[in-house]
């Protein structure tokens, strides 16, 4: 189960999340299951937070030169 | 200075005009106005336009040998290119642009190009909506091909800053008016394509007119996009305008800045999202266990569960109850079988003591009888037994003279031998025997 959320991406697991968040708000699962989806849904909610936090800013420019294509920063003039 | 007259005026000026290198074929662009076909087949009209405040007008003739060669249907107001040759009419003193060639020009002509490649493309189903990709919700890295200065790379950045700060973009400079605008944009999707980090493409360019942005109107760029294996956001001009790319590609943005919004969540927003979600999970869980909680605990205040005798108690007055009225009940079944029991045995009894009684009775009368009818009773009343050969004589007949016979008497027995008989039988004396 770990190794499923792992590979899901931002919304995947966003929206897994609030399905187990529904569960919960039914009101009508048994307390083994809310506590079951408690937990996942703990889990999706660091798995989102992970990948919204490994978002790295860069801001660069692709350059065609003879030799090829490079990527230099790039810089708002 | 010699006096002209108008003739000759007319003449010499015919003259200077034919003699003219530039009048002798020209391309001129105007608007058509008092378009009229006359009787002879010719058609005649003005060509005007308006530069820097001041109108200005020509007239023009088709002659109807040339109509044939023109394939745009003149009107009033049509824009137009002309090639043409100036003419000079020395009876009327005019001067006429004489046409032999026409097209539609200016806006109308890209126009007319851009609405045939619509249909064209349409037909080929390359606009149709299920073409369209969607869009990646968090792009790990963005690539934009618009120029490299100028507005338009301004503002999507800024947008992108207040969005979401920490995001990743490549810019792909690109030429986006001119004659080399396509293929610099084609090129850019090349490059975009060929790498394995872009999730996501931006095709910008800011306002202008329908010329300015007819580069994008170019099929060569309309089927690199469709070929692109990157989605392709188009954001190009304002947002009335709308070219081949905004239909071809996979999302279009009215703006460049409306396409930064469109390619990346607001950051706040999904933090905040988050935090409430992680905290409604919890509350939720929580709840969950202080019901259950206080369920509990109202059970184990039952009093059944804090003082189990009392179970047994309610039981046992249960079982008080049943029992008192068990014990008479059967009691009471005991005493009828007790009764209906000795009234059998009262009965039992009676009916053997009557049998009894009665047995003995019979009996007393066969011993009674028999007594009387016994031997020894005779014997005891005086009688003797007669026995010879320890057989009993009954009969006179038995006996012979000089039997040895036994007398058996109440007190013993004696024996004689017999010396008379006498039978009564015949009433006479029979033989008397004697020895």
């Amino acid at each position: 189960m770990d190794k499923k959320i792992k590979n899901l991406s931002f919304e995947e697991a966003l929206t897994a999340l609030e399905g187990e968040l529904r569960t919960l708000e039914s009101g009508k699962a048994s307390l083994e299951a809310s506590i079951e989806a408690f937990t996942k849904g703990t889990e999706l909610a660091a798995h989102c937070q992970m990948k919204l936090n490994e978002a790295e800013k860069k801001i660069q420019q692709l350059i065609e030169t003879a030799d090829g294509v490079e990527q230099v920063p790039f810089d708002v003039q | 200075m010699a006096v002209l007259s108008v003739s000759e005026l007319n003449q010499k000026m015919r003259a200077a005009i034919s003699k003219a290198p530039f009048l002798s074929q020209l391309t001129i662009q105007g608007e058509i106005s008092n378009f009229r076909p006359s009787s002879s087949g010719h058609w005649f009209f003005t060509l005007k336009d308006q530069e820097k405040g001041n109108a200005s007008s020509v007239s023009c003739v088709l002659y109807k040998g040339s109509q044939r060669q023109i394939q745009v249907q003149p009107r009033d107001g049509l824009q137009v290119e002309l090639v043409a040759k100036g003419d000079f009419y020395t009876t009327t003193g005019e001067f006429k642009l004489v046409v032999s060639q026409m097209k539609e020009s200016g806006e109308g002509a890209l126009y007319a190009a851009f609405e045939a490649l619509k249909v064209k493309l349409a037909a080929e189903g390359l606009f149709a909506p299920e073409r369209k990709r969607k869009l990646p919700y968090l792009p790990k890295r963005i690539g934009v091909l618009t120029s490299a200065t100028g507005d338009v790379i301004r503002d999507i950045l800024n947008v992108l800053n207040r969005r979401f700060p920490n995001f990743n973009l490549l810019l792909i400079p690109c030429q986006v008016q001119g004659e080399k605008a396509p293929a610099s944009l084609i090129r850019g999707l090349e490059l975009a394509n060929r790498r394995a980090d872009l999730e996501v493409l931006i095709i910008a360019r800011g306002g202008g007119s329908f010329e300015d942005l007819n580069a994008f109107n170019d099929e060569g760029l309309a089927r690199a996009i469709v070929a692109s294996h990157i989605p392709v956001i188009s954001a190009v001009g304002h947002e009335t305008d709308y070219t081949i790319c905004d239909f071809v590609s996979d999302l279009r943005a009215p703006t460049p800045s409306a396409a930064a919004e469109l390619v990346l969540p607001e950051y706040e927003r999904l933090q905040l999202s988050l935090s409430s979600i992680r905290a409604e999970l919890k509350r939720r869980l929580e709840g969950m266990l202080r019901w259950n909680r206080e369920r509990l605990k109202h059970y184990a205040k039952s009093p059944y569960f804090k003082d189990p005798s009392f179970l047994l108690r309610d039981r046992a007055h249960s079982l008080d109850r049943l029992q008192d009225r068990l014990l008479p009940g059967l009691k009471q079944v005991r005493d009828l079988r007790h009764t209906h029991l000795q009234s059998l045995r009262q009965t039992l009894n009676n009916e053997m003591s009557q049998q009894l009684a009665r047995q003995k009775e019979r009996q007393m009368r066969a011993v009674t009888l028999l007594e009387a009818l016994s031997p020894l009773k005779v014997l005891s009343r005086g009688y003797t037994m007669v026995k010879k050969a320890d057989s009993v004589v009954g009969r006179l007949g038995d006996l012979k003279l000089g039997d040895l016979v036994q007398l058996q008497f109440n007190e013993g027995e004696a024996s004689a031998r017999i010396e008379k008989i006498r039978s009564r039988e015949n009433g006479q004396e029979d033989q008397e025997f004697e020895l």
